[in-house]
Parts: C-alpha cells; structure tokens; sequence
C-alpha cells in the first residue's frame, strides 16, 4: 500500500504525457529533419534554417540515436523567428493577409542560420 | 572539364531535362550548359513536344523594380541568397534549386508565379553583373531588388509602403489587396 501512494505522489510529480509527448514531438521534427535532408541537402537546410555542420550531424544520425537523443525534457526545435516584426505579420488577424504572408516569406527567406 | 566523362554527360543531361521543365528558354541552356545546342534542341522537342520558342530574352532590369515583381524577384533572391551561403553549390543547381523552393513558396502563399525560371536566372546574373542589387528596407529590414544606382539609404519597401494602385492591374491577380 505505501508503495503504491509513494508511486502515485510520484505520477504527479512527474507529468508522464507531457514527456511522452516532448519525445514524440522530437522523434518527428528529427526523422523529418533528417528525411529532408537527405532528400535535398541544400534545400534541407534552408527549410530548416540550420548550418552545414548541424545539417551533418542530423544526416548521420542512426533511428537508435535518434531516439535515444529524442527522449529528453527538452524540445529539440525551438521557434525561428524570434522577430516580432514577422510574428505580427504571420499572426495578425485582417483582411490584407495575402500579402502580409508574402511580406513574411521575404523576411523569412533570409534569415540564416545563427551559425552561418 | 565537364561533360567529357560519360557519367559527368549523363549529369549535364539530367540536369537540362530539368531546366526544360522548370520551363528554361534554350538560348540560356546553351550558356549555361556545356552539351551541344543540336542536343539540347532534341532534348527540348523531346520533353516538350515542340520547338524551342525562338525571339530575344527578357532583357529589362526595369521589369525587376516594378511593384509585384520586385515582391516575387526579392522572395526569390532572398532563397537563393540563403541557398549558396550555407551551402557550397554550383550556380546552376543553386539557381535550380532556389527556384523550386520559390515555386513551393507560390504554391503555399496561393499566388501566381510571377517570375520565370528564365527571369530567375537573368536576375541572378544582372546581379552578378552588378545591374541590379539587394538592399534592405529601413522599415522592416528584409531584402529587395533594387537598381545599382538607386538611392537606397531611406528605401522603404513596395509591401512597407504599398503604392495606391498596386496590384489593382487584374482582379484576379493573386495577391489581394483590401480596397
């Protein structure tokens, strides 16, 4: 019985479907990641807006690695546009949308890697 | 030198097959390729059904300034620019490359596509030729084609500071302005 309660205080302590899902989520963007970049290298990195040598590290990865380097408490991709310039054209909500998407697309394109 | 080896032939001709249907005019594969023009023309007859189109290519820098097209011209630059600095690519599959991600880009933002591949590869090269280069907008800090000699210190962007009529030319015209 106190082992049962030690576990369940446990459970809560630890939010199990959260770190399921991190993991999950991770496991995706890097099988993508790496499937895009063997597809096209070049046209890869520009999707994914990474340098030469994370491209290769990433290409090289094995499924078991791959795993083994998804399951952790952090998300591997983070937001790539930390421009509050392009999130207020993507985000906003009006009429001249079409554009607005446009405009980000141009601001998008260019910006490079933070390595690069 | 290219070409000469039978797998480096093989190459040259894939890639051609896919210049012609990205919809390259043949005076530009004869620059850019190192295979004969007969070749080339039975290439394009071959994929295409038909002859090469004859008659001069877009010379104009002008075209690359006007409003929608300096949108599409700058979207493209900004691929390509991204393209060759972080990777180590031969102009030609850089150019190849840029324009299908350009052409991806059209597709998802529901728009025409406005530049050709022919337009693409005169753009890159009147940029190498120093005819046309980027400069960034003061206001939102993207890149846009503009002249060599423009003055470009207080350049504000046709999308920053959308001209009156812009876009108004058709109503079908995919990108939609609010009246």
């Amino acid at each position: 019985m106190a082992g049962h309660a030690a576990r369940d205080r446990e459970r809560k302590l630890i939010d199990d479907t959260l770190l399921a899902d991190i993991r999950e989520a991770n496991l995706t963007y890097l099988i993508l990641a790496q499937r895009m970049l063997r597809t096209d290298r070049a046209q890869g990195m520009f999707r994914l807006g990474i340098g030469e040598e994370v491209a290769g590290i990433v290409e090289g990865l094995t499924t078991a690695q791959m795993i083994k380097v998804a399951s952790t408490n952090m998300l591997m991709c983070k937001l790539r546009f930390d421009d509050s310039i392009v999130w207020n054209l993507i985000a906003r909500n009006d009429d001249v949308l079409d554009i607005k998407k446009t405009h980000a697309a141009i601001l998008l394109a260019r910006a490079l890697p933070e390595a690069a | 030198m290219r070409g000469k080896t039978v797998v480096g032939d093989a190459r040259e001709v894939a890639r051609a097959t896919e210049l012609i249907e990205l919809g390259m005019r043949l005076q530009m594969l004869e620059s850019e390729m190192p295979l004969s023009r007969e070749r080339l023309t039975k290439l394009y007859k071959e994929l295409k059904g038909k002859s090469p189109p004859k008659g001069m290519l877009p010379f104009s820098t002008d075209w690359f300034v006007t409003w929608m097209p300096n949108i599409h011209a700058s979207l493209f630059m900004g691929i390509y620019h991204h393209l060759i600095k972080v990777s180590a690519l031969d102009d030609i599959d850089a150019l190849i490359k840029s324009y299908k991600l350009y052409l991806e880009q059209c597709q998802a933002l529901d728009s025409d596509v406005v530049m050709s591949i022919t337009r693409a590869w005169r753009l890159v090269r009147f940029v190498d030729a120093k005819m046309l280069r980027v400069a960034p907008c003061t206001c939102c800090k993207g890149e846009y084609v503009v002249r060599e000699f423009d003055l470009t210190r207080h350049y504000v962007c046709g999308l920053c500071n959308v001209p009156s009529r812009a876009g108004k030319k058709r109503p079908d015209a995919a990108l939609k302005i609010a009246a």
